[in-house]
């Protein structure tokens, strides 16, 4: 996470609050406890807000500079309520433009609402929402923690695009196509059984499970370039940085059409000074990657 | 399916787990060790850390002491999950 993103906790007296309705997740059957459907859930969920580790803001006052200064500062920095109702006093603020901030609430929006929010916040994400999201008391830590933007928080499964779409304890949002999941497994991934378990650490599909750091890896270039950098004994090679992206990937090395096995092992292990530009451009689009991004991995 | 190997009772009511999850960021055959919102990857091709962050020493010796009694069904479990990048490999 970076040094400059910071998290505010919202804890406002609540005179704007919303009349709680019966939501959709208190009706259905889901894997994480409900929050907040009802008054004693609200109760429940300030008590959680409130163990988020951030700078509390208690006046409106407060709530109004820090919200401009915060836009004005362009970071990426994290709003947590866990009403929607507190964050009424920012109505009369103007806003030209809604900066790098993210909003998490702890209850359910009406969608004019969630209309308005959005005008203010780049991402709006409701726990009470059809979104999969970490058991609530593992919630409350992973945004508390220094590295959350390394973990994940939840998610949706999109079945018409095959995607799934994860969000992270920085609440930008990832998607990972479900093709990406099809690997040579004892069990096979079932992405109608989703759940982010282990502190935002493994994504559950089914039996199936995947380690945030492996998707981190592959999806977003900074996490690669850090986590090369924690390594011990990293083979920095391009051979190196390409048997690492190939078996990321579960392509055997017989796996390239028209270069041998034995070729890409002793490319992978350092025997061929300068591989051919073809032969790179072959292994690169098999990997699905431009022939540059090789050595990043 | 993850293997999620047995903890001491100790480790386990302090929320210590040892894994080896289906897909992995392979390198070399590794458990994750899993405490809250850290994680450190532990080699057991050759038995030791592979990343100094999180700070290894933040690993309580008994955790460490109980995967390398189980080094060897570890391995095992490993090859099951990853046959292309089995244990013995010497193709590295």
């Amino acid at each position: 996470m970076s040094t400059q993103e910071l998290t505010f906790v919202i804890d406002l007296p609540d005179r704007h609050r919303e009349v709680p309705r019966p939501t959709r997740s208190a009706t259905r059957k889901r894997r994480g406890r409900a929050i907040g459907a009802t008054s004693a859930g609200l109760n429940v969920s300030r008590a959680r807000a409130r163990r988020i580790t951030g700078r509390r803001i208690t006046t409106h006052k407060d709530l109004k500079s820090v919200f401009l200064e915060e836009r004005g500062a362009r970071r990426p920095s994290v709003f947590v309520s866990w009403s929607a109702g507190n964050l009424a006093p920012l109505a009369d603020v103007i806003h030209e433009e809604r900066g790098n901030l993210r909003l998490l609430l702890f209850e359910q929006v009406t969608p004019e609402r969630n209309e308005y929010l959005h005008t203010l916040f780049r991402t709006v994400v409701s726990l009470e929402s059809d979104l999969h999201f970490l058991d609530p008391d593992e919630l409350t830590e992973v945004i508390s923690a220094e590295n959350r933007g390394d973990l994940f928080v939840g998610g949706a499964v999109n079945p018409s695009e095959e995607v799934l779409v994860l969000y992270r304890g920085s609440f930008d949002r990832l998607s990972v196509p479900f093709a990406w999941f099809d690997r040579k497994s004892d069990v096979e991934p079932d992405t109608e059984d989703f759940a982010v378990i282990d502190h935002g650490q493994t994504i559950r599909l089914g039996a199936f499970e995947v380690a945030a750091d492996a998707i981190l890896y592959d999806f977003d270039s900074d996490y690669r370039r850090r986590a090369k950098k924690r390594h011990l004994n990293l083979d920095d090679s391009w051979g190196g940085a390409l048997r690492r992206l190939r078996e990321l990937r579960g392509v055997p090395r017989s796996g390239f059409p028209s270069i041998s096995a034995k070729e890409v092992a002793r490319i992978e292990r350092g025997e061929v000074e300068r591989p051919r530009r073809s032969t790179v451009e072959a292994i690169a689009k098999r990997l699905g990657v431009s022939p540059e991004e090789i050595a990043t991995y | 399916m993850t293997y999620d190997l047995p903890m001491p009772k100790s480790s386990k009511h302090l929320g210590w787990k040892v894994k080896i999850r289906n897909l992995e960021r392979t390198e070399d055959p590794h458990v994750t060790i899993i405490w809250k919102t850290l994680s450190w990857r532990y080699n057991i091709r050759n038995t030791g850390f592979m990343d100094r962050e999180p700070n290894p020493d933040q690993v309580p010796k008994d955790v460490v002491a109980h995967i390398e009694e189980n080094v060897e069904k570890l391995r095992a479990e490993w090859n099951k999950k990853h046959p292309e990048n089995r244990v013995e490999s010497r193709d590295r």
